[in-house]
C-alpha cells in the first residue's frame, strides 16, 4: 500500500515544486529582483555563498556560509528538541504517575501551556545574553510543554488500559510504569516529537533573526538588511531541505522503533 | 438436571477449602446525587475447585461488580471474600482476569506477552519457554509465535489474552464477557481452547461473566442467575462434556435453558 502511494507522491510533489516554481518565474519577471529574484539567481547565490557569505563579516563580523550556518541552526533545533523532550517526558510521567506532583504542577503547566512561545523571546535574551540557550530555549520550551501535555494523557490512557491487568499479575508500581506504561507511550510520543521539531525550525530561525550571533536566521537578516534578496531566500530553500530530510530521518527512527504499531 | 440454591451449595462445600467463597457479600455506590445505591445485596456462595461457574443476568445487575470484588479491584461495602481461604483485599496473580477490552501489549509478542506474567514472577527462562510452548500449541498459534498483536484477527488475540492468564496458574480465573464481539464460528473455537487450557489447569476454578445462555450451558458446571444483586438461581448444569450442539440443544439442556429464561422474566 505504502509502496504503491508513494509514487504518486513522488509525482504529486515533484508538479507542486514546479507549479511554484512557473508562479515564482512569472512573478520575478513583473518585478524587481529585490522582491522577487529569479530562480537562477537564487541559486547562484547559494552556491556563492555556501562555504564563505561574506555579508556576515560586513554586517555582523561573523563567518562561514549558509552550510555551516544552516548546520548550526540544525544543531540547535535537535539539541533543544532532545532537551524538550527529556524534560517533558519526565514531567508527563511524573504529573501521569506520581499524585503530589500531580497536584502541585498541573495549574502551572496548564497555565505554562498557555504561554505564547514568541513572547518568551526577550525574556530568554533578557537571562541568557547572546548564549545558545537564548535562541534554542523557544524549542526546548515548546517541546517540553507539548510533550508533557501528551505524555500525562498517554500515561493516563495506558493507566485506565493496563493497570487493572498489571496489578492481577503482581507487578508493582514501578515495575508497571517500566515495563507497561513507558513502551505505551512511545508511539504518541514520536508522534509530538516530530511535530515539535517542525515547529522548531520556525522556532529557532524566528530567535535567530530577532537576536542570535549565528545561524541560518542571522545569516537571513544579514541577507534580508542588504537587501541581497536572492541570498535571503537561498538561505531559505537550504533549511527547507534541511529540515525535510530530518524529518525523514525521525520519521524511519520512529517507524522503527514502534514497527508494532503498524 | 439438578437446581440447587446457594445455601444448600454453601453448606455442601463447608468441609472443603472453596476456590472462591463469598460471605454476605454486598456493595453500595454513591450517585453523585448522594444516594446510595445497592450493587449487590449480601451475596453468598462458594465455588470448588477446578469448577466452572458461568454467571448472567440482566445487564446493571451487579455481575461485573460481583467480579470486580472477586478480583480485588473493589472492596466490598460488607460481607467477605476469600480465595483459597485467603481474604481478597487488593488485586493478585492468584486471580486471573480476561478483561472485555483488549490488555494484550502491542510492542511485546505473542510468546512475550503470555510469558510477561512468569517473567515478572521470576520463573527462570527455560521453564517459561516449555510453559510459553505448550499453551502456544493448546491455542493453537504455534506459527504466530513471533506476530505482533496488530498482526492478529480479534479472535487469535482472545486466544493469547486467555493464554496469557492461564500461564500465571492463578488458583482461580475470572472472566468478564470475554467473548462480546466474537462470530459463532470463532465463539466454538474459543470456547473449545478455553475448556482444554482449563481441563490442562486442574485445579483451577474459572467465574465466567456472560450474557448468553448457549454460552454458559456450553461452558459452565454451574450457572448462577444475579438479578437486582442479588444471587436469584444457582443452577447445576449436569450435561456430559465434551458439550456439542446436539447435547445443548437436547430436552435436558432446553429444560435448563427454559428454567433460565423463566427466572429472567419473573
Amino acid at each position: 500500500m505504502r509502496i504503491r502511494a508513494f509514487g504518486p507522491a513522488v509525482a504529486g510533489g515533484i508538479v507542486g515544486v514546479l507549479a511554484i516554481a512557473a508562479v515564482w518565474t512569472m512573478l520575478s519577471a513583473t518585478n524587481t529582483a529585490a522582491r522577487f529574484p529569479s530562480i537562477p539567481s537564487i541559486f547562484d547565490a547559494i552556491v556563492d555563498n555556501f562555504q564563505s557569505a561574506p555579508i556576515l563579516s560586513y554586517s555582523t563580523f561573523g563567518t562561514g556560509g549558509v552550510w555551516s550556518n544552516t548546520l548550526w541552526t540544525a544543531q540547535n533545533v535537535l539539541i533543544g528538541v532532545a532537551t524538550g523532550l527529556v524534560i517533558g517526558f519526565a514531567t508527563g510521567l511524573a504529573l501521569a504517575r506520581i499524585e503530589w506532583f500531580h497536584r502541585l504542577g498541573r495549574l502551572p503547566i496548564a497555565i505554562l501551556g498557555t504561554v505564547p512561545v514568541l513572547a518568551l523571546l526577550p525574556f530568554l535574551t533578557l537571562w541568557f545574553g547572546n548564549s545558545a540557550l537564548s535562541t534554542n530555549g523557544l524549542v526546548i520550551f515548546f517541546t517540553a510543554i507539548t510533550v508533557a501535555s501528551t505524555v500525562q494523557s498517554s500515561a493516563a490512557a495506558a493507566e485506565v488500559k493496563y493497570a487493572d491487568y498489571a496489578a492481577t499479575l503482581g507487578l508493582s508500581t514501578n515495575r508497571t510504569t517500566g515495563s507497561i506504561i513507558l513502551p505505551a507511550l512511545l508511539p504518541s510520543t514520536i508522534g509530538v516529537v516530530r511535530a515539535a521539531t517542525a515547529f522548531g525550525w520556525g522556532f529557532q530561525c524566528i530567535a535567530e533573526v530577532m537576536g542570535g550571533s549565528q545561524g541560518a536566521g542571522r545569516l537571513i537578516r544579514s541577507f534580508s538588511d542588504a537587501t541581497q534578496t536572492a541570498g535571503a531566500i537561498g538561505v531559505l530553500i537550504v533549511i527547507g531541505i534541511v529540515a525535510v530530510l530530518c524529518d525523514a530521518l525521525i520519521g524511519l527512527a520512529g517507524r522503527w522503533i514502534v514497527r508494532w504499531n503498524e | 438436571m439438578t437446581i440447587t440454591t446457594s445455601s444448600t451449595h454453601t453448606r455442601q462445600a463447608l468441609t472443603r477449602t472453596a476456590a472462591i467463597e463469598l460471605r454476605n457479600v454486598s456493595k453500595q455506590f454513591r450517585l453523585e446525587s448522594g444516594e446510595l445505591v445497592n450493587s449487590v445485596n449480601s451475596v453468598s456462595f462458594t465455588v470448588d475447585p477446578g469448577e466452572f461457574i458461568c454467571v448472567i443476568g440482566p445487564s446493571g445487575h451487579g455481575k461485573s461488580t460481583l467480579l470486580n470484588m472477586i478480583a480485588g479491584f473493589l472492596p466490598p461495602t460488607s460481607g467477605t471474600i476469600t480465595v483459597s481461604g485467603s481474604p481478597v483485599t487488593r488485586p493478585g496473580p492468584d486471580r486471573g482476569v480476561v478483561f472485555q477490552r483488549d490488555t494484550l501489549f502491542l510492542w511485546k509478542t505473542v510468546s512475550q506477552n503470555i510469558e510477561f506474567g512468569l517473567k515478572a514472577r521470576g520463573v527462570p527462562k527455560d521453564q517459561r519457554k516449555t510453559i510459553v510452548a505448550e499453551l502456544l500449541q493448546t491455542i493453537g498459534l504455534e506459527k504466530f509465535a513471533n506476530a505482533w498483536p496488530k498482526q492478529l484477527s480479534g479472535g487469535m488475540r482472545r486466544r493469547v489474552a486467555i493464554a496469557a492468564v492461564f500461564a500465571n496458574k492463578p488458583e482461580v480465573l475470572l472472566m468478564d464477557e470475554p467473548f462480546v464481539g466474537i462470530d459463532y464460528l470463532r465463539l466454538g473455537q474459543l470456547h473449545q481452547v478455553l475448556l482444554d487450557l482449563w481441563q490442562e489447569a486442574e485445579k483451577r476454578a474459572v467465574f465466567m461473566v456472560t450474557h448468553d445462555i448457549d454460552e454458559a450451558l456450553t461452558l459452565a458446571d454451574r450457572i448462577f442467575v444475579i438479578k437486582h444483586g442479588t444471587l436469584a438461581l444457582d443452577m447445576k448444569v449436569d450435561l456430559p462434556r465434551p458439550r456439542r450442539t446436539e447435547d445443548i440443544t437436547s430436552p435436558q439442556a432446553n429444560e435448563l435453558r427454559r428454567h433460565l429464561l423463566q427466572e429472567f422474566s419473573r
